[in-house]
């Protein structure tokens, strides 16, 4: 875990391992322009996890799968924006190029494990692929190399797993299954996407554990892509908050829990049922998410904010409110201050 | 079993389990044991916590309370009904008094009905109240009315505007959705409601506002619910008790405040320390188990959750533990509760 003074320290010019800016994928679709990512900013740093959340359809999705370039084009298309990775424009490379970055420096894991497993294909081939393609490995080294990292992602007797199907194995397994098929190259960067949404609490549990322990062990960053709030504060450094296509709020972790700044991450909090308090009733944030196919003008959630008013028509930019914390409200001052039910130690 | 003349339901040891057929000429070769003998009631307006992971049985035990899955053997009564000997006429008027909400707000309305239609179908089936008889074929024009006014009530109770009844589910985000599916669960006025998953499926903001809706509705109509869920932070925010499962069993079951204040049961308390708490300063490990969840084909024999309990002893294999009192109205499965809550305290401190 990155101490909480380094993730504060403004000094921006710390290498980010990849740094997206203004960021737009946008969707043509029958019934107009969807506009799922739209000017969206932010960096990872070597070694750190950065949480991105958001509630469904806020182009979460959309920014991962962007920065491998997973999105069919067209519909999709990138109208703006750079992705760099080690200071290259993912977006330039050419197709094969691409090819080489993929599961080999930058990898990404699943929320369906059944769904993205290639169910014909046994689970060792699976793994083999990645090191047989990036690395040139004869099909001995690779099997080699493939019982050891099933091995290592606690996967019990990999030699007898090594050539079994995903529907051979359990959902926790599976999903151990594909993070060592993302790993088997040690990328810098992993990409996981809801990783632990449809597991069940103990076996999330099990798999975050796993996460966190290779990403020390391999000093990768992890970009969490995620809509549960527990889960990021577990195991992030960072957190960006996305709403209706746009990051809303980008802090440390303790800030952002601590002193929302957003008064969309500040409504989260306060609508979360949690173990550790009892609330009569949750304050619901009123209304629905905007279709992205008609945003309002101005501040995106306007529409839903205690707060708004008539200056909200005019889109807020993402600004500095203290020491690495950025957020994207002309009320940003003014969003209550909070710690969590943990009065104790809030201001250590 | 504590129950009292209060209570709504009363579940008696209820068994669901599925043949497993296999071969040219079909025999049964096993049984997955999905329910597997649980007991417990709820009384009248209060709400009752379901808890567990994929595959506990959680979900069966509710369709099978509403006899939309036939029970295997066991006793459920409702209202003082004995729901399992039933005739089809008298079981289609007590339907009348027990509904369900689903998961999902997007498979479980019909795609090609109007709101309108969705409501209406059951007030004509059962007829607007319940000691007027149905009126299928020709609707007087002062039926017609009656169920207008119904429909409208129905949406304005939910939350939704009554001039969105013609419209089709798709027109809808999935929290009004949700919305829709509980206004069509308490047109008939329904006494007990199962929740099942009901805002599993939903995100954070909007579940809020259904869970609020639940309460509210709750207290306005004196319902009863069963609410079936995975969220542990969801249902005790929710319910009045809770009843903990695993493998088809009820392991741990206590008033909401005093199981989560004191778990007794090991997988209670694992259950607890895997959810990840949204307190960054709060973070501890979190894995306290191990290994997965094992088929209910074969559930271990003895207590079903000493493969995975940290605690577990050579007596834990060879019997299966009652669920017996160990504090005041709070039971557990589990022979070794003094063992597991000296540990729970330590891990407090």
């Amino acid at each position: 875990m990155i101490p909480e003074s380094e993730l504060q320290n403004p000094r921006s010019e710390v290498l980010s391992l990849l740094e997206i800016s203004d960021l737009r994928v946008y969707f043509n679709t029958d019934d107009g322009v969807l506009k799922a990512v739209d000017g969206v900013s932010f960096g990872i740093r070597a070694g750190e996890t950065l949480g991105l959340v958001g509630e469904s359809g806020c182009g979460k999705s959309v920014t991962a799968f962007s920065i491998l370039r997973l999105l069919p084009v067209p519909p999709a298309e990138f109208a703006g924006g750079r992705i760099e990775f080690r200071g290259e424009n993912l977006l330039d490379l050419s197709d094969n190029q691409m090819r080489r970055v993929r599961g080999n420096m930058i990898s990404m894991i699943f929320q369906e494990p059944m769904s993205s497993l290639n169910p014909i294909m046994s689970i060792g081939g699976q793994i083999s692929e990645a090191s047989r393609e990036h690395r040139r490995m004869s099909k001995r080294e690779a099997r080699e190399v493939g019982v050891e990292m099933l091995n290592r992602v606690g996967i019990p007797s990999p030699e007898a797993r090594f050539d079994e199907y995903p529907h051979q194995l359990s959902g926790g397994m599976r999903q151990r299954a594909m993070i060592a098929m993302a790993l088997v190259c040690r990328p810098q960067l992993l990409i996981a996407d809801e990783p632990t949404t449809a597991l069940d609490v103990t076996i999330q549990a099990q798999i975050l554990e796993l996460l966190g322990e290779l990403r020390r062990e391999f000093g990768m960053a992890v970009l969490l892509i995620t809509h549960d709030l527990g889960v990021v504060a577990e195991t992030c450094d960072r957190v960006a908050v996305m709403y209706a296509g746009k990051i809303v709020e980008y802090a440390p972790v303790f800030e952002l829990f601590e002193r929302p700044k957003h008064p969309y991450t500040h409504g989260l909090f306060r609508a979360l049922p949690t173990l550790t308090e009892r609330k009569k009733s949750l304050e619901a944030i009123p209304g629905t998410v905007p279709s992205p196919l008609e945003f309002p003008s101005g501040c995106r959630f306007r529409t839903r904010c205690a707060l708004a008013q008539e200056i909200c028509e005019q889109e807020p930019v993402l600004r500095p409110i203290a020491a690495g914390h950025l957020a994207a409200c002309h009320f940003a001052e003014q969003v209550g201050e909070m710690a969590r039910g943990w009065p104790s130690q809030g201001n250590a | 079993m504590s129950s009292s003349s209060d209570d709504i339901l009363i579940v008696e040891n209820l068994v669901k389990h599925y043949p497993i057929r296999k071969g040219v000429v079909p025999r049964t070769v096993g049984r997955v044991r999905a329910v597997d003998g649980i007991s417990f009631s709820i009384p009248r307006g209060k709400t009752l916590g379901l808890v567990g992971e994929s595959g506990c049985g959680k979900t069966t035990t509710g369709r099978v309370v509403l006899r939309l899955i036939e029970a295997t053997s066991g006793r459920v009564i409702f209202d003082g009904h004995d729901v399992f000997s039933m005739n089809p006429r008298e079981m289609r008027a007590l339907r009348r008094d027990m509904q369900i909400i689903f998961q999902d707000p997007f498979g479980s309305l019909n795609p090609r009905m109007t709101v309108r239609a969705m409501l209406e179908e059951p007030l004509l089936v059962h007829g607007i109240e319940p000691n007027l008889p149905p009126s299928r074929s020709r609707l007087s024009s002062a039926v017609r009315r009656q169920v207008g006014e119904r429909i409208e009530e129905l949406l304005r109770v939910v939350g939704l505007a009554p001039e969105w009844a013609n419209r089709y589910p798709h027109e809808f985000s999935g929290g009004q959705r949700q919305r829709i599916g509980i206004a069509r669960a308490l047109a008939l006025k329904p006494k007990f409601i199962v929740c099942d998953e009901a805002v599993s499926a939903l995100d954070v903001s909007i579940q809020a506002q259904i869970l609020n809706l639940l309460k509210e509705l709750q207290q306005k109509f004196e319902l009863t619910y069963l609410f079936i869920g995975h969220d542990l932070a969801v249902v005790k925010h929710i319910a009045d008790r809770v009843a903990v499962m695993y493998l088809g069993e009820i392991v741990e079951e206590a008033e909401t405040e005093e199981l989560f204040a004191h778990p007794l049961h090991p997988y209670t308390q694992a259950l607890l320390a895997s959810i990840p708490v949204p307190i960054p300063r709060a973070r501890r490990p979190l894995d306290r188990l191990e290994g997965d969840v094992p088929t209910p084909i074969n559930p271990p024999l003895g207590c079903r959750f000493h493969t995975r309990c940290p605690i577990a002893i050579e007596e834990c294999k060879a019997e299966k533990p009652p669920l017996v009192e160990k504090r005041p109205e709070h039971r557990a499965a589990c022979i070794r509760t003094e063992v597991a809550a000296a540990l729970e305290g330590e891990a407090e401190t």
